[in-house]
């Protein structure tokens, strides 16, 4: 029964006569077949094998007033583009002929697609032709039977056996492998074959889709196939083999690729086998249907046979095309026209041979992509059904036969409606042959936008719109009484509007969220504009029916601007950047609305680096109490410290981050900035830019303290690395400059942060040392660290003023320091490792006091040795300046006396400049030397402001010295030795005389004598 | 006093030093040469007195000039040297130490030189004859004595006893042969037959003749004519 309306905007038609006008089958029962007439939407475009276009009513004439005898058509198409709609409406279409006489003799059966099995097409087959012909049907009965039967899952490895084995050769199979060519006897074998047969198992699988009802959708078209499980039997099925399955079996557990193999082999067998099972194979289905065409013949009859879908009959659709194609030479069957539907791919792939003795083919691809596209086609579609759900049953029935009769809508619902003038004018309306029918709650552009936005691309057919999309919000009609229509959430991907930010602020200010959404769906899929104002305009009239109350805003009258200007570039090359700058932003502004609605965020880099260059630019980074420095390292350039809320990119969260979650206010914010980028070029001169402003603003002003925050992660003290800093320059600059720090707090830290220190200074003690040796490098860092944690940032250059507070406060007390605290180890992990880790060095001094008192020693040592080597040279080291300059007129008269006999010793080359040097030095020498020894009796850090080198100077020069007459002197000694060797003379003496005696001959003669 | 001073010091005193080393070096010189110079002289005044055992003092004259030539260059050098010894570093000294070192070396040389000659005109007189008188007497004796006195042709007598030896074994070679005749003529004879070239008209001589019947030597001789 038809609803009535009285309120505009209220559903004017129930929630079930929308479930009974919209079905996912065509509908062509005796009870139900006036709706399918009532909305059926006459099919355009259709393309023959030729690729000629013809419409339904071409179609009809073409099968059924060829001529020929016998007529085999195919409809082909994708599914639902309207295979089954086609076929039905053919089958009414010969019905009306028949009705009206134009037929006569005509049997006319159809095959619905319903359970989608063999089973079920036959039932329905011997059902429709009637009781004289139950007796040809026996044996397709048996074969029903077959497949229903209990031990159908026997009868099938049976079948699937005798493929395998005996009947390999017969079919002129390929030899299986060696290993697997006993296959065939898993199927005989007791324990292998109780496992093929298990329940869930892809024999049952099988056998189920064969002979249960079941819905078509939820199994789809094809046969399961066997897989590598199917050889893996689990361990009760293992017992009761035979030998030689047992060994087969362990084949297969060796290797996967065995595995693979025998499942090939099975499923390459499986159609042969199912037809064998089913008692279908050969010709049998062929005879069967031959002997009823016989039997009709004799009767004067004819037949028109419709398969809604062959397709689904799989394993048997091979059957069923040689069943029913032309047999030219046998006149003693009746005339037959057979119009088959069947999927593209299925029709496809078909044999060459059984294409060519198909008499008519129909693709219903080409007319369904027109379809899509026609905006004006689908609105017409989409009023036909809502049409027909507005009428009462009988409405439909009579606007069926008119239909029947005349083609076109007859009767409209809108006709007696007392809104209809409102709501046409609103929502529109479609013409058909002078009948106005309301597109309400539809808009002429809704149905083509909702369905071209579809997320499936395969749904974006006329089962798609009616089902996904008309469907859906027509039964919900409760949302258009509680105004909340459309409520019901489509599969449908969402079109960005680049301008909704700036009507929703406009005109939906004080809006709820989902009022705002639904209202941002109207304007996305409900209507065109291009502007806030043209917007408003067409979604006004719908405020009143959908609920939605008044605009926040009042609609302006005058005809809407376009919000954003034409940037009419002369040149080629410009309009070429612009054109790619757009698609660009259209493609942005996609990305972020399937992010809104859900999904994740794809190309987010892109978006990640407008955020942070807002985030840069627009956060008062002078309000933290974060050195500018620090602000500059982490947000200075990149994207990295942008995360958006279930964006594509993986990445690891940098130290510090900020994250955007997903919500409108993201939304907006990003929506703003592309406007910012894209509309404005960089700038806010674009339409509405004051909305998207305030976006901006609003934006900051609610998180800046959290984005400020992210900054100080933690509870770590900052004023202690300001310390270790100040306390470590601070002994740097004594030992540096060898003074300690001035009284005055200015004067202190004027010197503290002075350079001019930064040298590495004489030290004596070991650790001390490496203090002092690090004293340029540290103090450079420690100093360049006071600077970024204390800077006043002026200008955009280095660090020009410094807040000098924290130093003054500290200074009184970096007098007396002795040592420089330490940071634990959570100032140099995470957020904080990279702004502190340049103090970690300073770590390893720690107090400096033990060698403070170690050098104390060690320069009393070095006063010591002075005197140790003084003394050894024979000096007295009382009056030093009279020492030394008595020592120098030594030294010099030595080396000159040295010189003179060659004693002199130029590898040393202390006769160059070792005197000198002493001499030059004297003052300096004699001066450190009185200083060190007054400092050594003093404690605290006055030790360190004497340098002791000029006394380490005056050690070395006289250890050189000494050095050096130790050298001279042991010259002197060998040559001494070597003449000291002239005290042989006198034994020289007395050899010569007695020599000569013996030469003159004295001692020989005197010898003669006494001898 | 402070190290440097006192280095200072010790080299002022360097030169001191130096120059007593210089003449120290000389006398070392001297003192080397003349030792060598002393026991060369030592030596051939020993050898001499067994020379003179052989062949008597006539035959070494000249060996003793030169010997005394030696003593007197060596006294003239005492008497330099006795006042001052300072003066060996002069040219004239040293001249004189060449001298004396020369004139001993040569001393010994020349005694060497005659020994040799002596001892080989001893022996070289005999040796052609001397095979065939041992054949004669039926005996090597000769032939040993002359290889023995042969032997001493550079190696002079050391010892007394070796002096008296080789006199000995000399007076026999010549009493040998003088006991045989075999001097004068028949000595020339002998060597020349031995040699196959004797004059037949030495055969003439009534020395020769009454030697060859007294030694029975006519079945030895044969004749030749020559061109």
């Amino acid at each position: 029964m038809a609803k009535r309306i009285q309120v505009f905007g209220e559903s004017c038609w129930t929630s079930a006569n929308a479930q009974e006008t919209i079905s996912s089958l065509a509908i062509l029962d005796e009870q139900r077949s006036h709706y399918f007439l009532a909305s059926h939407a006459p099919m355009r475009n259709m393309r023959d094998r030729h690729g000629q276009s013809l419409d339904e009513e071409q179609l009809y004439q073409k099968l059924f007033n060829s001529g020929r005898r016998e007529v085999l058509g195919v409809v082909s198409g994708d599914p639902g583009t309207g295979k089954s709609h086609l076929i039905n409406w053919l089958k009414l279409r010969c019905d009306r002929d028949l009705s009206e006489e134009k037929k006569r003799n005509l049997t006319t059966v159809l095959i619905h697609r319903r359970s989608g099995t063999l089973r079920d097409a036959l039932k329905q087959l011997v059902e429709q032709l009637g009781p004289s012909m139950h007796r040809y049907l026996r044996d397709l009965e048996d074969a029903i039977v077959k497949v229903s039967d209990a031990t159908s899952r026997e009868m099938l490895v049976n079948a699937l056996q005798l493929e395998l084995g005996p009947r390999r050769d017969e079919r002129e199979r390929k030899a299986l492998p060696r290993e697997l060519r006993d296959l065939n006897t898993l199927c005989l074998s007791e324990g292998f074959r109780k496992w093929l047969y298990r329940d869930g198992g892809t024999v049952a699988k099988i056998v189920h889709q064969l002979s249960k009802d079941h819905d078509v959708q939820e199994l789809g078209d094809k046969i399961p196939e066997f897989t590598t499980q199917d050889f893996s039997p689990d361990s009760k099925c293992r017992p009761n083999n035979t030998p030689a399955v047992m060994t087969l079996i362990e084949e297969l557990d060796d290797a996967v690729s065995t595995r693979e193999s025998a499942a090939a082999a099975f499923n390459d067998v499986l159609h042969d086998a199912i037809r064998e099972m089913t008692g279908l194979a050969g010709t049998k289905l062929r005879d069967i249907f031959d002997n009823i065409r016989v039997e009709l013949r004799t009767q004067g009859k004819r037949l028109a046979l419709f398969i809604e879908d062959v397709s689904v009959l799989t394993a048997l659709n091979t059957e069923i095309l040689n069943a029913v194609e032309p047999q030219a030479g046998r006149s003693d069957l009746c005339d037959m026209v057979a119009i088959l539907g069947m999927v593209e791919g299925a029709y496809k792939g078909l044999p060459d041979n059984q294409k060519d003795r198909i008499t008519e083919v129909v693709s219903l691809s080409t007319a369904n992509k027109a379809w899509v596209e026609d905006q004006e086609e689908m609105a017409r579609f989409t009023a036909r059904y809502m049409n027909a759900m507005r009428l009462s049953s009988a409405q439909v029935r009579e606007l069926a036969e008119a239909r029947r009769a005349s083609g076109e809508i007859s009767i409209s619902a809108c006709s007696a409606c007392p809104v209809r003038e409102r709501c046409h004018t609103a929502f529109g309306s479609v013409n058909f042959d002078g009948i106005d029918v309301g597109l309400f709650p539809f808009t002429r552009q809704a149905p083509q936008k909702l369905l071209s936005s579809h997320k499936d691309p395969k749904r974006k057919t006329p089962r798609g719109l009616l089902i996904d999309i008309v469907g859906q919000l027509t039964e919900d009609t409760d949302a258009l009484t509680s105004h909340e229509f459309p409520r019901k959430k489509l599969p449908i991907e969402p079109t960005p509007l680049s301008f909704f930010t700036a009507f929703e602020s406009k005109f939906c200010a004080g809006w709820d969220g989902p009022k705002r959404a639904r209202m941002r769906l109207l304007a996305e899929k409900w209507v065109d504009s291009c502007s806030v104002e043209e917007t408003a305009q067409m979604l006004a009239p719908f405020l009143e029916p959908l609920g939605f109350g008044s605009f926040s805003t009042r609609v302006s009258d005058a005809p809407p601007k376009k919000d954003v200007k034409e940037d009419k570039a002369d040149s080629d090359s410009g309009t070429t950047k612009q054109s790619q700058a757009d698609a660009k932003y259209g493609e942005l502004q996609k990305a972020l609305a399937a992010w809104r609605s859900g999904g994740k965020l794809k190309r987010d880099p892109e978006f990640r680096a407008l955020l942070a260059d807002f985030i840069r630019g627009a956060v008062c980074w002078d309000d933290s109490d974060v050195p500018p420095a620090e602000i500059k390292r982490h947000t200075r350039s990149g994207y990295e410290f942008v995360h958006i809320e279930d964006m594509n990119s993986l990445i690891n969260k940098a130290s510090f981050f900020i994250t955007f979650e997903r919500s409108d206010e993201t939304f907006q914010l990003i929506e703003a900035l592309l406007k910012f980028e894209y509309e404005g070029k960089g700038s806010w001169r674009f339409a509405h830019a004051e909305v998207y402003k305030r976006v901006t603003h609003r934006w900051i002003r609610r998180h800046q303290s959290h984005v400020l925050a992210s900054l100080s992660p933690g509870r770590l003290n900052t004023e202690l690395p300001l310390n270790v800093a100040t306390d470590y320059l601070a002994l740097a600059k004594v030992i540096g400059s060898r003074q300690l720090l001035p009284d005055d707090p200015c004067a202190a830290v004027s010197a503290l942060l002075s350079e001019s220190g930064d040298v590495i200074p004489v030290v004596l003690d070991d650790k001390l040392a490496k203090f002092a040796n690090d004293i340029p490098v540290r103090s450079s860092v420690a100093r360049e660290f006071i600077f970024s944690e204390l800077d006043v940032p002026q200008g955009t250059g280095a660090t020009k003023f410094i807040d000098p507070m924290p130093l003054l406060r500290r200074v009184a007390k970096l007098r007396s320091v002795h040592e420089i605290p330490k940071l634990d180890d959570s100032y140099f992990t995470g957020f904080w490792l990279t702004r502190y880790q340049r103090l970690k060095p300073l770590n390893s001094y720690g107090s400096l006091k033990p060698s403070i008192d170690d050098e104390r020693s060690a320069l009393k040592d070095l006063l010591s040795s002075l005197d140790t080597v003084l003394e050894g040279l024979g000096y007295d080291s009382g009056d030093l300046k009279g020492t030394f300059n008595v020592l120098v007129n030594d030294i010099k008269s030595l080396v000159a006396s040295a010189k003179q006999y060659s004693l002199s010793h130029a590898g040393l080359s202390f006769e160059q400049d070792g005197v000198r040097q002493i001499g030059d030095h004297i003052a300096e020498y004699v001066q450190a030397t009185q200083c060190l020894r007054e400092i050594v009796r003093l404690r605290g850090l006055e030790v360190l402001t004497c340098d002791p080198s000029p006394v380490q100077a005056a050690v070395q020069a006289l250890n050189r010295a000494e050095e050096y007459l130790d050298a001279v002197e042991k010259e002197l000694r060998k040559q001494e030795a070597h003449y000291a060797r002239a005290k042989n003379f006198q034994s020289h003496e007395k050899k010569i005389r007695d020599c000569l005696d013996v030469l003159i001959g004295a001692k020989t003669e005197s010898a003669k004598r006494s001898g | 006093m402070s190290k440097f001073r006192d280095i200072r010091a010790r080299i002022e005193k360097l030169p001191e030093l130096r120059d007593a080393a210089a003449v120290e070096s000389t006398l070392a010189q001297f003192s080397s040469t003349l030792e060598k110079a002393a026991s060369v002289i030592t030596k051939f005044e020993n050898t001499i007195s067994f020379a003179d055992v052989v062949f008597g003092e006539a035959a070494f004259r000249k060996p003793r000039q030169q010997r005394f030539n030696c003593s007197t260059a060596a006294k003239e050098l005492r008497q330099v040297l006795a006042p001052d010894l300072k003066a060996a570093n002069s040219q004239k000294m040293q001249k004189s130490l060449a001298s004396i070192s020369s004139l001993a070396v040569g001393t010994s040389d020349l005694l060497g030189q005659i020994w040799t000659t002596m001892l080989d005109d001893e022996c070289n007189q005999y040796q052609a004859v001397a095979g065939w008188a041992d054949r004669i007497e039926r005996s090597d004796k000769l032939q040993a004595k002359l290889d023995r006195i042969r032997a001493h042709r550079h190696r002079m007598p050391e010892t007394r006893s070796a002096a008296e030896q080789l006199r000995s074994d000399i007076d026999f070679v010549r009493f040998s042969f003088k006991r045989l005749g075999l001097e004068g003529k028949v000595k020339e004879f002998v060597e020349k037959a031995l040699a196959g070239a004797a004059p037949a008209e030495m055969l003439k001589l009534p020395e020769i003749e009454a030697f060859i019947e007294g030694s029975d030597l006519w079945k030895f001789l044969h004749v030749r004519l020559g061109n």
